[in-house]
């Protein structure tokens, strides 16, 4: 039906098969390869045998036989050609399905490489009569949303990209309302790509679908895009819908809404049969207007695992809008068995804490069982260290968890000398080499009075680090007195490890051989 | 007029724009059924990457793996794998399963400490799961291309041939009967095909993915299946942190049409022409037009059929959810056998 673009220069299907084949006998005569496939990139006369090809196909484009045009496109869609892409994009519009599906197919396989001209046709399939194809399209839209941008831009100097046609967006609008579900589906989910305003009557129409999955993913776009009022006059179906997702993030909505009859209709909703439901509705109605009373229910709920953890999160961190009088409650929750739940109350504790009068509080949870706990208070501590008292830290040279340990080590570092030796003698003895090199080092940088005994002690330290990093910094402080009592050392037993390692650094880092 | 549209192969990658919320998942009774979390991990998963960790292909896809079985089996599997970069490291012997996507090992050269280990771990009783490692030859030029099609061939790559029999030098792979209890180790069957295009369903249930089985090679040890290479998170399979499917997994089909035969055995084509093996024995001849994707094939029966890519959310679903049940079940597999 549709011809070769060049049909000039076409020839006739019978002669065709011959001239190649004459072709391709003069074109082998060196390699000995006949015929069969002919690998263009081998074939001195590539661009002709590939046009061959191109050619025919385009030629079976004309056919009356489906099979033949449908063969055509898949073949024509092989080719990174310009010709054959077009022919592909013709395809778009045949009359038989089959012939569009298959140039529909080539054309998303094909993406970024399909000819400008084809993107808006395939759009406009959204409205094709052939369910398989308008799934196709609309399953699509991300990319050629993204290709019609790319190609509609605007001048360079001037790149204001157009807005799509009218007969596009009005397309869109219709595929909110298809008949296939899969459509509807698939139209919900590209909304924000799509560029255009859904009228309230295609959002009503979507919240009252049959479907499950479109009348909850029309509710969430209907909360994102906070079209709170229309969503209020589906609330007598949306509240007794049978699937819960849809009746809990309406439920979830309606606290957030200020729109008269919200509260109203979450009385209803305390009424529902499931108890995920009820308790959705009372956090809700908390957040709408939060009291202590409430407040303080709500936390025994969540303490006795009444509230599934998602929600009891939730409620945890609404909490602080009550401001201080949220304390006691939060106290109680910093205690609960579930780590999420501490995890929260942790969150807004931290915010009124106070390092000096909470100090034995502060330390209780820096030894929480759960480790995230335990992170969220140390880096509290670290990016509040110019505050930290000297108690605290001590507190924290005790923990069982060596981070927890190396946290108040650093936290020594804005400490005055008098402070922190004290504290970071007491690291000396860490049960973690680490620490105690970190404490050895930090008594180094602060030329502390007893670090050279210090120092020859550390040489007898059962870690083979520590006793390294004496010897290092022992060298560093470049004393004779010190090089003496290394050197004696060594003399003392000259085959121990440690003698091997003085002798090396002397003679690398000082050259004296000894 | 005499319609051929028989479909047989699947899937390669590609990521078209992505829905921006609302992945559709396709119902799957199991899931519902989601056991109540499992305080202490028992069960750790080593993997094999060589070189940087970092670089490792499909970063987030064997944890959401290990994540899944977790939730959807009584097995206590620690969703987060245990790195090396050698076999030589001897945390292998710890923990009964390796893992290795065939693409994280660019040597597959063992070295003698590699193959010491190897063996005495597959003698106690471990598991080696090669993810991909049977790519048809035109997927292995480029390691890449092995993690963006599904190509499987019904025999392993040269690279892991050569590997196993350093280790086993008397052991061969063989195919996976599709028969075998590892079809049926927890999920059975296919998912609901219902959503799939009516023009490659047919096919999916009843020629590419019979019964809900897949190609895969096997080695034993002792009457046990050992090793096994099959692509399942090598074909893209996985969840991103945030629970989301990290690609988009299309079908690659074969169609033909009236006529369409004649014309490709005398086309020209850009690329270069392979051979791969059938689950017959029989071989096909791929020839791509561009690199790494195979455009037609010519078949033992003298057939010439053309590769076409089927993309849409459904699709991809589909496909996610049945490599999850081929990931699931071979977990299963691994511990009742």
């Amino acid at each position: 039906m549709v011809p070769a673009e060049d049909i000039g220069v076409e020839m006739s299907t019978s002669t065709k098969p011959l001239f190649l084949g004459f072709l391709l006998m003069l074109l082998s005569v060196g390699s000995g390869s006949m015929l069969g496939q002919v690998p263009a990139n081998e074939a001195p006369s590539e661009s002709s045998t590939r046009a061959e090809t191109i050619d025919r196909a385009l030629n079976d484009l004309g056919s009356n036989n489906v099979d033949t045009r449908v063969g055509s496109i898949m073949l024509l869609s092989k080719y990174q050609d310009q010709r054959a892409l077009n022919g592909v994009a013709q395809g778009l519009r045949d009359p038989h399905v089959r012939v569009r599906r298959a140039a529909l197919v080539s054309m998303i396989e094909i993406q970024a490489s399909m000819p400008p001209q084809a993107v808006e046709p395939i759009i406009m399939l959204l409205g094709d009569e052939d369910a398989e194809i308008r799934r196709m399209v609309s399953s699509s839209l991300g990319m050629m949303i993204n290709l019609w941008n790319t190609y509609n831009r605007g001048i360079q100097l001037i790149p204001v990209p157009q807005s799509m046609p009218l007969a596009i967006r009005q397309r869109f609008l219709n595929a909110f309302l298809d008949e296939d579900v899969v459509v509807r589906r698939n139209m919900l989910s590209y909304y924000f790509f799509l560029g255009i305003q859904l009228p309230e009557t295609i959002l009503i129409s979507l919240l009252q679908n049959e479907d499950d999955m479109v009348r909850l993913e029309a509710l969430r776009l209907s909360v994102r895009i906070i079209r709170f009022a229309t969503v209020m006059k589906q609330a007598e179906t949306l509240s007794v819908d049978p699937v819960k997702s849809i009746r809990l993030l309406f439920t979830n909505m309606l606290g957030d809404n200020r729109t008269p009859g919200a509260r109203e209709w979450l009385e209803l909703l305390l009424k529902d049969a499931d108890t995920e439901v009820v308790h959705e509705a009372e956090l809700s109605l908390f957040r709408m207007g939060p009291t202590f009373d409430s407040a303080r229910r709500l936390t025994d709920l969540v303490l006795t695992g009444q509230f599934n953890e998602e929600q009891g999160k939730t409620f945890i961190q609404t909490l602080a809008i009550l401001g201080e009088r949220s304390q006691s409650l939060i106290d109680r929750l910093l205690e609960s068995d579930n780590p999420s739940y501490r995890l929260e109350a942790l969150r807004i504790y931290l915010g009124y804490a106070d390092l000096r009068k909470d100090t034995k509080k502060i330390l209780v949870l820096a030894n929480d069982k759960s480790e995230r706990v335990r992170s969220q208070v140390l880096n509290f501590l670290r990016s509040s260290r110019d505050r930290v008292p000297t108690q605290l830290v001590e507190g924290l040279s005790y923990a069982r968890d060596s981070s927890v340990r190396e946290t108040g080590l650093t936290l020594t570092r804005y400490f005055s000398n008098e402070d922190a030796e004290p504290l970071l003698f007491d690291f000396l003895i860490d049960e973690e080499a680490r620490l105690r090199m970190m404490a050895i080092d930090e008594l180094v940088r602060r030329e502390a009075s007893d670090i050279r005994e210090t120092l020859h002690l550390s040489l007898e330290d059962s870690d083979w680090l520590i006793q390294r990093r004496a010897v290092t910094h022992l060298i560093g402080f470049n004393d004779p007195e010190e090089l003496n009592y290394l050197k004696a050392k060594v003399e003392k037993d000259p085959k121990n490890s440690l003698s091997l390692y003085i002798k090396d650094q002397m003679l690398k880092r000082l050259g004296v051989q000894l | 007029m005499r319609v051929i549209n028989r479909v047989i192969f699947l899937a390669c990658l590609c990521f078209l724009g992505q829905p921006l919320f609302s992945v559709v998942e396709i119902g799957d009774e199991k899931a519902e059924q989601a056991l109540p979390p499992k305080e202490v991990p028992y069960i750790k998963v080593v993997q094999l990457i060589q070189g940087d960790a970092m670089q490792r292909q499909y970063a987030d896809a064997l944890p959401s793996l290990l994540e899944e079985i977790r939730t959807r089996t009584t097995l206590n599997v620690d969703p987060f794998p245990i790195y090396i970069d050698s076999f030589e490291d001897e945390i292998i012997f710890k923990h009964p399963v390796l893992y290795v996507n065939f693409a994280d090992r660019t040597d597959w050269v063992l070295s003698a400490g590699e193959v010491k280990n190897l063996k005495a771990f597959i003698e106690r009783g471990g598991f080696l799961f090669l993810d991909a490692g049977i790519n048809a030859s035109f997927l292995r030029g480029n390691s890449r291309y092995g993690q963006m099609h599904s190509f499987a061939d019904w025999e392993v790559s040269p690279e892991v041939d050569v590997a196993l029999k350093q280790v086993f030098p008397d052991k061969r792979f063989e195919p996976l009967p599709r028969s075998d209890a590892f079809f049926k180790s927890y999920y059975a069957g296919l998912p609901d095909a219902s959503a799939l295009p009516e023009a490659i369903r047919e096919f999916i249930i009843n020629e590419k993915w019979p019964q809900g089985t897949y190609s895969s090679m096997v080695l034993k040890h002792d009457d046990r299946v050992a090793v096994m290479a099959m692509p399942i998170m090598a074909m893209g399979w996985g969840k991103s942190e945030f629970g989301q499917w990290t690609t988009r997994i299309g079908f690659r089909v074969r169609e033909g049409a009236e006529g369409l035969s004649e014309r490709l055995s005398e086309a020209a084509y850009g690329g270069e022409s392979y051979e791969t093996t059938r689950e017959d024995g029989l071989s096909d001849v791929i020839y791509c037009e561009t690199p790494g994707t195979p455009a037609w094939v010519e078949e033992p029966d003298g057939d010439w059929r053309v590769f076409r890519y089927y993309h849409s959310q459904e699709i991809s679903d589909y496909a996610h959810t049945f490599y999850t049940r081929l990931g699931v079940n071979m977990f299963v597999y691994i511990f009742s056998q």
